[in-house]
Parts: structure tokens; sequence; C-alpha cells
């Protein structure tokens, strides 16, 4: 893998990142529960605390 | 101001100055008479030729010379500057590579964010669709448009 290749890839990680936290923090925010949240976008509950903690400090 | 009336100061330092700035954007002039506007450098001191090289220095950032015609003009200026201004010209070519790596691996980074941002979109609107949420609520919460769904949608039919 290049370089180049290997930017675009870490990049390309914090894209998926931020997606899958905007939702999350989204679906938070609208009152969806914990269980809810896991089945539909597939993250784990260690993913969500850490977005709930960020909605603490809001 | 003429530069014969420019010469006639008989300042050295204030000459290559004062000449280089009035012919800033004709850098081919510059490079053409090395001799007219760079004179009096042997007798200068080792300051004044650090002032010369600033001078220079401005000059090669901010105009765009081919290798071969910075190679002529060196070879027009005295032996005891053309060694330091090689130097400072082959470090003002180092910095402008560093700069354009780095401009290189932050639009690389920004391409990269963008194509996962979108990909994680589609994925998620797949997974949403599959758990069988409606387009409604699957635009509200992913913040996506009618046509993005239908695009997804078309994948989900062709598997």
């Amino acid at each position: 893998m290049s370089t180049y290749e290997m930017i675009l890839e870490e990049g390309r990680q914090q894209g998926r990142e931020k997606a899958f936290w905007e939702t999350t923090l989204h679906m938070l925010r609208n009152g969806f529960d914990d269980a809810t949240i896991q089945s539909a976008l597939k993250v784990d509950q260690d993913f969500i605390n850490l977005v709930k903690q960020q909605l603490l400090q809001e | 101001m003429s530069d014969e009336q420019i010469l006639e100061l008989n300042k050295g330092l204030l000459i290559n100055a004062l000449l280089t700035m009035k012919h800033i954007w004709s850098p081919q002039f510059i490079l053409d008479h090395a001799g007219l506007i760079f004179v009096g450098l042997e007798e200068q001191s080792e300051g004044d030729k650090d002032f010369v090289i600033s001078i220079l220095a401005y000059f090669f950032k901010n105009t765009e010379i081919t290798r071969e015609k910075i190679d002529h003009f060196m070879n027009q200026l005295p032996n005891t500057l053309n060694k330091k201004v090689m130097s400072t010209y082959e470090m003002i070519l180092e910095e402008g590579r560093i700069e354009g790596r780095q401009e290189g691996k932050e639009e690389g980074r920004i391409e990269g964010r963008e194509e996962g941002y979108e990909e994680a979109k589609w994925e998620l609107t797949l997974q949403m669709l599959r758990t069988g949420y409606d387009d409604t609520a699957i635009q509200s919460l992913l913040q996506v448009d009618d046509d993005f769904i239908n695009l997804v949608k078309q994948q989900l039919i062709q598997e």
C-alpha cells in the first residue's frame, strides 16, 4: 500500500466514524434506546456510551 | 526612476534591492541582467551578501523559474556568492516539496473522509432497510434524501 493509499484509508476510517457517530447522536437525541441503536446501526455498547458522554457535555 | 538614475546612487545594496523590486514582476529581466542588478558584490561585506541572498530568496519564492534559467543566472553571479545563493535556492525548493507533500496528504485525507462518510451512509441505509425501517425514518435518522435511498434499494433488489 502506497503512502497516499494509507492516508486515503485513514481519511476513509475517519469519515466512517463520523457518519456512525452523527447517526448515533441523532438517534439518542430522538429518544431511541441503546438496543434499538445497536440493532439498527450494528454499533456496540462502548461506542454508544462514548456518544452519550458527548451528549452529556452539551 | 530609470535604471540609470538608480545606478547613479552608487550604493551597492540599495541598487541591488531597488532594481530587484523594480523588476520583480519581470523575472526574465532580472535573470538576463544579473550583472546590472547585482553590481558591486565582490566588495560587499558578509552581512551585505546575506542581505543580497535574502533579496534573491524573495525573488525565487515569488517567481516560477526553470532550473536551467536559475543555473544560467547563478553563473552570472560572483563565485563568492553563487554557492550561498544556490544552497538558498535548494532550501526553497525543498520547502516547496515539503509543502506540496503536506498539501497532498491533506487532500488525500479529505478525499478519504468524504468517501468513508458516503460509504458509511450507504451501509447504514442498507442495514436500516434490512431491519425494516421505512424511508421516512431513514431520511430523518441518516439525513439522506429519497434518491439516495432508492439507489440503495436497487442494490438490495439485486442481492
